[in-house]
């Protein structure tokens, strides 16, 4: 009697484990896979990818995964497998429906074994391209409530969390509380003031009933040798505005300046259409308007130059002073470009105009040494008129504000000697070096922090003989540095 | 009152004889997400790196050149000179090391070349600052206040040390943590497997080991590949997530963001090797603190 009740419940859990089974095995065969997976399995990265994806769906995921270099859609659609055995990828499966990848995780020598051996730190390639990109400032505020600019003032708003009596303004720019400016109580416990500031990086906080405070709605704030967190203010040098388009949801800026990175720059709408205030440093700069995903020139601004699409333009803003380029002749010539270091030898983007005598244009070149040329039709030549084979190599040398010389001693009986490093994009013939008094030189303009150079002295690469400071280098042979505060 | 030098792990603290703690504050500056202090060796002043992960000194070879180095019996005195191979440490000794109120004569340190961490953060640094600085100290990193509060502990009184800070234990965390290897590591867990972690503030990023089970993989939301920089500028293939949920102690953290890599080359004599490194990503999160003289660590909620 009492097995009876026993068994019934046993014949119930079967039932109930039998149902769970089949359903769990329903469950198994309906679940779909995703037609693309990248993850890790058993130590190894997997791709798993279906082939009735489309092209478009392929480069969508290969974009979003940082996956490009495997030329997916090459080896999905029509099994091409060069790049995949280039990078170290294995096929697990190849069906007809499904496609999967392997390759083993590098054993990184990020980290080091022995114990009595120091770590060292791995770091992330382009943590943030914002800190990293010195090309341009941006106020990034909270609500878009950035500050309102005029050519000279800037009006800077706060509104304490609660009541206050007396806020000050404090910044690099009022040698911080030393000449601290009161800010005017406006209604709703809201301050403000309007300063003249000059164009560039600045630094404030807020100073409120006597305690500091950053400004809560600015979303950038850096940290100074002290430790102290600030907020930073952009007092910019260049508006861009879009008239119209006022029935857009989202309007980007993109161009040079931000590698164009969309997403990047925030257009503010306006009554009369978008701005948004930049500070850029000196230099020639193309960009466009990204309205609602749609990619238009500056319909206000007439200057613009061709871009690599066939009959499309990008426009033009020019920061700083330019300087004149003038090619004397080939006044027969159909076409002519300016082709330089200065803008990654595009060869279709700076026309020329024709004059009487030649060609000419004006173009803003940053400090710094560079190589240029023209293309005449077909042809590149130099400053002199002379056809050149390489113009990366043989083009005209131009220097913009030198701030350092460099000199080589004890290379007397050298033939030939110049000076290559990241200040001239390590460009072997850029940089020719003098002989004077038995001594090596050349001027150079090297940018602010570390600067690596090395001589080349009749065509061998050595490092500085005089220079203590040197690093390795990829080529285990070193390169110099020089630290340019 | 007079002040007498105190000596413990061979630094030299200037303490008075008073008082049982000395608390200093030391400002720093992130570059990227690397913590910077202002520190001194020799005639050598400017930027180091806070390292929690490294035991000791680490002076950049480019500033160190002209020092007689010791040869390392263990390493069979191989060299990171220009035309080796990186594989062993040379070593020197410094007259002086100063950081804040801690200082320490004729201290040995490691030259290991740091050029890579300099081209890609744009800043001159001179070393890194490694766990046995603080072996009698307590550490609270303050992120909101970019702050590091040291409190160098007295021996005798280490037992009874309390920080106020940490009293209402609804508000800090107290969690034990082990030094081994000379390594600071905690436990943690995701997907219920416990996992053992270094700490090392100067990793910019969390790292998982990619041989760990996949269970622990199932928790990672791939955000795509990535490369890492390594010594001598070494580029390594990793990948990007977030973690789900990990935790430690009791505290939850959600959406953490990972990087995973092959660290077997990560094993220690004692320590065997370490399933991942909780870098700035996790220590950036919150308040956090560790005191050196019982091992506690801790979170603020």
């Amino acid at each position: 009697m009492a097995v009876k009740p026993l068994l019934i419940l046993k014949q119930k859990t079967y039932t109930q484990i039998i149902l769970c089974f089949i359903l769990l095995c329903l469950c198994t065969n309906t679940i779909a896979q995703p037609p693309f997976s990248f993850g890790i399995k058993n130590g190894k990265m997997i791709i798993k990818a279906n082939k009735n994806l489309t092209q478009k769906q392929i480069d969508s995921v290969s974009n979003k995964f940082k996956l490009g270099e495997l030329m997916l859609h090459l080896l999905i659609k029509d099994n091409f497998t060069d790049s995949l055995n280039k990078h170290g990828w294995t096929i697990e499966n190849n069906d007809n429906n499904w496609l999967t990848i392997t390759k083993n995780f590098e054993s990184s020598e990020l980290y080091v074994k022995k114990s009595n051996e120091p770590f060292i730190t791995p770091i992330l390639k382009n943590t943030s391209p914002f800190l990293f990109n010195n090309r341009y400032l941006i106020n990034r505020f909270k609500k878009n409530k950035i500050p309102t600019e005029t050519d000279s003032t800037i009006t800077i708003t706060y509104k304490p969390f609660k009541t206050a009596n007396e806020v000050l303004l404090a910044g690099s720019f009022t040698n911080w509380r030393r000449n601290a400016l009161p800010m005017q109580k406006e209604k709703n416990n809201e301050f403000s003031i309007t300063i003249p500031l000059i164009q560039g990086k600045h630094f404030y906080k807020f100073l409120v009933d006597g305690e500091w405070t950053v400004d809560p709605l600015n979303e950038q704030i850096e940290s100074d040798d002290e430790g102290n967190n600030n907020s930073l203010l952009c007092k910019s040098n260049t508006r861009f505005f879009l008239p119209n388009y006022t029935n857009a949801k989202k309007v980007f800026l993109v161009g040079s300046f931000n590698k164009w990175q969309d997403g990047n720059i925030k257009m503010i709408k306006t009554d009369s259409g978008w701005f948004a205030n930049l500070y850029l440093v000196d230099g020639n700069y193309t960009y466009r308007f990204v309205v609602d995903d749609n990619w238009i020139t500056d319909p206000a601004n007439p200057l613009k130059y061709p871009n690599e699409f066939y009959n499309q333009f990008n426009s033009v803003k020019q920061i700083g002073n330019p300087s004149s380029f003038y090619l004397k002749g080939f006044t027969q010539a159909k076409k002519v470009t300016l082709v330089g270091s200065f803008n990654n030898f595009r060869d279709y983007e700076v026309l020329l105009e024709k004059n009487d005598s030649g060609w000419a244009t004006n173009y803003v070149v940053e400090n710094g040494s560079h190589i240029f040329g023209f293309k005449v039709d077909n042809s590149f030549v130099n400053q002199e008129g002379e056809i050149l084979k390489n113009i990366e190599e043989d083009g005209t040398t131009l220097l913009i504000n030198a701030n350092h010389t460099f000199s080589l001693p004890g290379f007397e009986k050298a033939k030939k000697v110049y000076v290559a490093g990241n200040f001239n994009g390590w460009r072997k013939n850029a940089t020719v070096m003098k002989l004077v008094n038995g001594v090596w030189m050349a001027n150079v303009y090297l940018p602010q922090g570390k600067n690596l150079y090395k001589f080349i002295v009749d065509g061998k690469w050595i490092i500085d003989p005089n220079n203590n400071l040197w690093e390795n280098n990829e080529y285990n042979d070193g390169n110099s540095i020089i630290w340019k505060e | 009152m007079d002040k007498i030098p105190v000596h413990f792990n061979g630094i030299t603290y200037s303490i008075n004889d008073q008082k049982d703690t000395i608390g200093f504050n030391i400002p720093f500056t992130k570059a990227g997400n690397l913590i910077v202090v202002k520190a001194k060796v020799d005639s050598v002043q400017g930027n180091f790196i806070i390292d929690s992960g490294n035991p000791g000194l680490v002076l950049n070879q480019t500033y160190f050149r002209n020092y007689k180095t010791i040869t390392d019996t263990e390493s069979g005195g191989e060299s990171n000179g220009i035309n080796g191979t990186v594989s062993n440490v040379e070593q020197i000794i410094i007259s002086e090391f100063v950081f804040g109120k801690l200082f320490e004569n004729q201290l040995k340190a490691d030259l290991l070349p740091l050029g890579h961490i300099e081209n890609a953060r744009k800043l001159k640094i001179i070393g890194l600052i490694g766990i046995k600085f603080f072996s009698n100290c307590e550490v609270i990193f303050d992120f909101e206040n970019s702050t590091l509060q040291f409190t160098i502990i007295n021996k005798k009184f280490s037992k009874n040390y309390k920080n106020k800070l940490i009293g209402d234990t609804n508000i800090v965390k107290i969690l034990p943590f082990t030094i081994t290897d000379n390594r600071l590591i905690v436990q943690a867990s995701i997907a219920n497997k416990k996992l053992k972690f270094i700490i090392d503030c100067a990793a910019e990023t969390n790292i998982l080991h990619s041989k760990l089970p996949n269970i622990i993989f199932d928790k990672l939301n791939v955000l795509g590949k990535t490369l890492l920089t390594g010594i001598g500028s070494n580029k390594i293939e990793a990948i990007q997530g977030e973690i789900e949920d990990l935790t430690i102690g009791n505290k939850k953290l959600s959406n953490l963001p990972f990087i995973v890599t092959n660290l077997e080359k990560t094993c220690f004599s004692y320590l065997g090797c370490v399933d991942g490194v909780l870098g700035f990503d996790f220590l950036s999160l919150q308040k956090i603190g560790f005191n050196f003289t019982n091992n506690q660590m801790y979170i603020w909620q």
